[in-house]
């Protein structure tokens, strides 16, 4: 033992204790340690207290830019709605701070101990995982004896549910056009000026690829042809935005919702990895594989086609909004050539050509569900009368006009004049090239892996093996994931 | 041939002296970042001697994360070491003067608890906090934290507590005194420099805590340093998007939560040491 | 006296919160091992009693095995063959027993303390640290590699296992080091002196007389940390995430619990990290026991 009086360690251990409290004391003035799951605010009305208010719950994620306009318009408004129909409600919301996937893991942990709150914002992808582990009201019934509904598109409709029952309303969707940059379009004598590019099919597009990389070799310019999301680094937007596109282009899928089974092979399957493998290895129509395996890859990517460096890109349909947004990192200021210009002088959208005609592309969306639960708290009446007021027609507009972004998952909505009136170009373009032709991804909890699957794929291909083999290989790894009984092989 | 032999002496020296030396390179290496970009503005993590600046320092208690992050993990830390100090040290009590049936098994039990590390009952504490709902609590933070430094904890105390002469006690029963008083008024008085090493080292280990809070909490309130700076790394290591919170601060805060241990040890250093290794080697 | 009795009161709380939080979870895993418990999916409904379903389909799982190997690699690399023989070498290089010592003293301060400062290091700092080192476009060790020989490495790409092991190598070694120290330090210098007597040359004293009695410092050294090596996580996770190619047994875990919500298998997972590190303990234990 260290040789010092003992009287030493006496005041240090008292001062320690001493230095401990004040610490602990200080610490929980300072701002007290939250241990409840989520704050709760209320928003009450003026209406007059009568005897019995229902009250229901409903989380929201309070990044989102609009939960003011929950807060302090949407509710107040519906429980005046419903209280002029003899109804006291009050509904509170309880507050998720956390972004992304602490969103989801906060949410689902509260729905397994059973404490969630009765009106639910799930990202629509999560609806089959959720629906099947029990904890979204099946709301099939009430979404039929709705007027409304038939208003919805069907593939917002299927969207919405799984196994032919509904258990959400989507709130707002998003798609996925293709871009190009015209400047080089044009500069390239691909298209004349003032023109749109509409590729009828995958061969038209590699095609023009080519000439593009032809003309730049000639000219000299540094320009990448066409790049599609790939890797594993990119995560689900490799799935989404590039091997999906590009296999529903081909008129394939992951999964067989008839029956229910996973697509382990088919022709669709074989020619995205060698449109792939085409535009990688074989021909170098596109950036170097390396560029996907290290760093920031979506970034820089999109970093490219801010800067004319690459002409043909697959991603979601917010980017046209960033490359105009000045505040943005992927401001466009400049055309290829370096000479200064704006977005709309240089990057233009347009579909993916789908089979026979149609367009190709894919969407996701948050939707609004009922916690299971509520049906023992019997808050279900009040939960279903929200949705319907929250979704209704005029309401959605009306959300649309202040916030805009998401296009509507009713029909009717663009058929407004209010909606008309104010759209924008882009946007009544989404509605009615993309919207009416768009899928979604199979929800179901494998699907987290089979996209790992596909992700990896892509990374295969791009250090160099053949489709063929790589094809092989995902049918193995495939049936391993979910099991012999749920793959089949298509033509 | 004494020049021979002087030769190879020399040699020697110079060897052992270069191979010292890259060793220490190869642990300093890493580190050079760390200690550079905190006193930098906004760096990267190129390792530059540029842009000189305290500011980082200054921010940290600003900056509204870094702070909660600090105020998170002085709370878990001074919580955690409190009750362990106080309960250890009333439980080494029992262990160090009586005699018990199972005395060695609990003993048996508390060392072989003690290397089995946190990661292989990971999944099981998980659904352990969520069936006691405490997910999502500081408290919950600090009681596996408890949990888990007790077994150490008990054997110091009961060791420093052994190392008081019985008669001492004995004197003070004959005065009158009870057992409990005794307890409290000579023994553990006598004990404090176990008390101190006790409190140090718990609080230390709570303060590097990382799976325990990474498991249990999900807001972003409640994180400590060690969370903190993880969601950093994640954010860098993702494939877009940039990190939210800049490297300097980053590095700084790093560096305040390196400080913490590494005086710690400088104190008790060889004491605690000496005695760590000594009781891994023998009982 | 009758008081003494009462007196294992004083146990109670202590005891109730080792057992709860520490003694508990083990017990409770094996339990949620042989149930399906999920948190989404069809089972989170009903979490059933599966008994050992999860284990047949944990033997035939590809990425389990790969993480028992990728553990295996791990720790054979980084704690077997790097922590213990730096350790030793450094603890062989710098005891303060060695005849050069003072000629080397400086340079041996410098090398055990900066290498104590690494073992105390907190695990998310030295993921900073290292992500930064590593870095390929920023990274300090590949601004001395391209100085030195014009080469810039992807670690995190190309290397992870390697990084991995690397980052462990240093962060570990102190443990190593402080034990093998301690071990030399107690040699008897009449051991040494006695052999030399007897006319041993350098080598000859070494294999004799002196590794005989650091054989215990080593079997003991090596079984601590195997079991902590096993037991790592929290750095790979930051810094690899979940990737195939670094997927130790205790990121599997995590994975399976915490990205997939499958608790039962995470927890048959753990089970099997569990066995590995209590057959070390007792391993551990019983040579504590001999030595006695």
């Amino acid at each position: 033992m260290i040789l010092v009086p003992e009287r030493l360690y006496i005041y240090l251990i008292v001062g320690i204790i001493i230095g401990l409290v004040i610490g602990v004391i200080i610490g929980y003035l300072a701002a007290p340690p939250k241990a409840a799951p989520g704050v709760t605010t209320t928003v009450t009305t003026t209406v007059t207290k009568p005897p019995a208010v229902k009250e229901v719950t409903m989380c929201y994620p309070t990044w989102w830019a609009d939960y003011w306009y929950w807060k302090e318009v949407l509710i107040p408004e519906f429980e005046g709605y419903m209280a002029r129909q003899g109804k006291y409600v009050k509904i509170k919301i309880v507050e998720y701070p956390s972004p992304d996937e602490p969103y989801r893991d906060k949410l689902i942990t509260d729905m397994k101990a059973g404490t969630a709150p009765d009106i639910v914002l799930i990202d629509s992808f999560w609806v089959p995982a959720l629906a099947t582990a029990g904890y979204l009201l099946d709301i099939t019934d009430l979404v039929e004896k709705w007027d409304d509904w038939k208003e919805f598109y069907d593939s917002m409709k299927a969207m919405s549910g799984w196994g032919g029952r509904i258990y959400s309303v989507v709130l707002s969707t998003d798609v996925r056009p293709l871009y190009y940059r015209k400047d080089i379009f044009i500069a390239a004598g691909i298209i004349k000026p003032g023109e749109k590019w509409v590729p009828k099919s995958l061969d038209e597009i590699l095609d023009v690829a080519r000439k593009i990389k032809a003309w730049a070799e000639k000219e000299g310019y540094e320009i990448y042809p066409i790049a599609l999301k790939a890797g594993v680094l990119g995560g689900e937007a490799t799935t989404m935005q590039g091997f999906y596109m590009v296999l529903l282009a081909y008129g394939g899928r992951l999964y067989d919702f008839k029956t229910g089974k996973w697509i382990a092979k088919s022709t669709p399957l074989l020619k995205t990895l060698e449109f792939y493998y085409k535009i990688y290895i074989e021909e170098k129509l596109s950036v170097p594989p390396e560029f996907w395996l290290t760093g920031k890859p979506i970034d820089k990517a999109h970093e490219l086609l801010r800067d004319g460096k690459l002409a043909i890109f697959c991603t979601w349909d917010g980017v046209w909004f960033d490359t105009a947004n000045p505040a943005h990192r992927w401001y466009i200021t400049k055309n290829f050539k370096g000479e200064s210009a704006t977005r709309d002088e240089v990057l233009d959208y347009t579909i993916m050509p789908g089979p026979e005609g149609k367009p190709a592309t894919i969407s996701g969306g948050w939707a609004i569900a009922i916690y299971a639960k509520a049906k023992e708290r019997g808050t279900v009446d009040i939960a279903w009368e929200f949705i319907k007021f929250v979704m209704s027609k005029k309401a959605w507009i009306r959300r649309w006009i202040i916030f805009g972004g998401g296009l509507p998952p009713r029909k009717d909505v663009p058929e407004d004049p209010l909606y008309k009136g104010r759209v924008d170009e882009y946007t009544l373009w989404r509605v009615k090239n993309l919207l009416p032709y768009t899928t979604f991804r199979p929800g179901l909890p494998e699907y987290m892996k089979v996209s790992e699957l596909v992700q990896k794929a892509t990374e295969k291909i791009l250090r160099g093996e053949k489709p063929e083999d790589v094809l092989e290989w995902y049918k193995s790894e495939l049936t391993r994931i979910v099991g012999p009984d749920k793959v089949e092989e298509l033509p | 041939m004494k020049y021979r032999r002087k030769l190879i002496n020399a040699l020697v020296i110079i060897v052992n002296n270069l191979i010292l030396i890259a060793i220490a390179l190869y642990f300093i290496a890493p580190m050079i970042w760390l200690w550079v970009s905190a006193f930098r503005i906004n760096p990267s993590f190129k390792v530059e001697f540029n842009n000189w600046s305290l500011e980082n320092f200054i921010t940290i208690f600003y900056h509204k994360k870094t702070a909660t992050w600090i105020r998170n993990s002085i709370i878990i830390a001074l919580s955690t070491s409190v009750l362990v100090t106080c309960l250890a040290s009333l439980a080494a009590y029992p262990m160090a003067r009586l005699e018990f049936k199972g005395k060695m098994l609990l003993h048996t039990l508390m060392i072989l608890s003690m290397t089995i590390p946190l990661s292989s009952v990971l999944v099981p504490t998980y659904s352990l906090i969520r069936a006691l709902k405490l997910e999502n609590t500081l408290l919950g933070v600090i009681l596996v934290c408890t949990g888990r430094a007790m077994p150490m904890a008990i054997w110091i105390m009961r060791e420093f507590i052994r190392t008081i002469p019985r008669e001492i006690e004995e004197a003070a029963w004959i005065d009158g005194c009870g057992r409990i008083m005794t307890l409290i008024r000579i023994v553990l008085p006598l004990a404090a420099p176990g008390l101190a090493v006790v409190a140090l080292t718990s609080f230390v280990g709570a303060w590097g805590e990382f799976l325990v809070p990474l498991i249990v909490i999900s807001s972003d309130e409640l994180k400590p340093i060690s969370l903190g700076l993880y969601d950093a790394c994640l954010e860098h290591t993702r494939a877009w998007g940039y990190v939210t919170i800049d490297y300097g601060l980053l590095a700084a805060i790093a560096i305040v939560y390196v400080i913490v241990p590494t005086i710690v040890y400088v104190i008790l250093g060889k004491y605690l040491v000496r005695g760590m290794v000594i009781g891994a080697l023998k009982r | 006296m009758k008081e003494e009795k009462i007196l294992l009161i004083l146990m109670v709380p202590a005891l109730t919160i080792f057992a709860l939080f520490m003694l508990a979870p083990s017990i409770w895993g094996v339990y949620i091992s042989f149930t399906n418990e999920a948190l989404v999916g069809p089972a989170a409904r009903n979490p059933r009693f599966v008994g050992l379903e999860n284990y047949y389909r944990i033997l035939s799982d590809r990425d389990f095995i790969n993480s028992v190997k990728n553990s295996t690699i791990f720790v054979i690399g980084s704690a077997v063959l790097g922590q213990n023989f730096l350790g030793m070498t450094l603890a062989a290089l710098t005891h303060r027993r060695r005849k050069i010592w003072n000629k080397i003293k400086y340079a041996a301060i410098l090398a055990s303390t900066t290498c104590f400062l690494c073992w105390i290091t907190p695990e998310m700092v030295l993921s900073l640290e290292w992500l930064a080192y590593l870095d390929y476009d920023y990274g300090f060790l590949n601004d001395i590699l391209e100085a030195l020989i014009k080469v810039r490495i992807n670690w995190f790409y190309y290397y992870p296992m390697l990084s991995i092991i690397l980052i462990n190598i240093w962060w570990g070694t102190g443990w190593s080091m402080l034990l093998w120290r301690s071990a030399f330090e107690s040699i008897p210098p009449e051991l040494e002196e006695a052999a030399e007597v007897d006319g041993c040359t350098g080598f000859q004293k070494y294999r004799y007389v002196i590794l005989p009695l650091l054989k215990g410092a080593f079997a003991i050294n090596l079984i601590l940390i195997t079991i902590w090596t096993y037991g790592v996580t929290g750095f790979v996770l930051a810094l690899m995430g979940y990737r195939e190619e670094t997927t130790l047994m205790t990121i599997y875990a995590y994975q399976k619990a915490f990205k997939f919500y499958e608790i039962g298998y995470g927890s048959t997972v753990c089970i099997f990290i569990f066995i590995i590190c209590l057959a070390l303990s007792l391993i551990y234990y019983k040579m504590l026991k001999v030595r006695e």
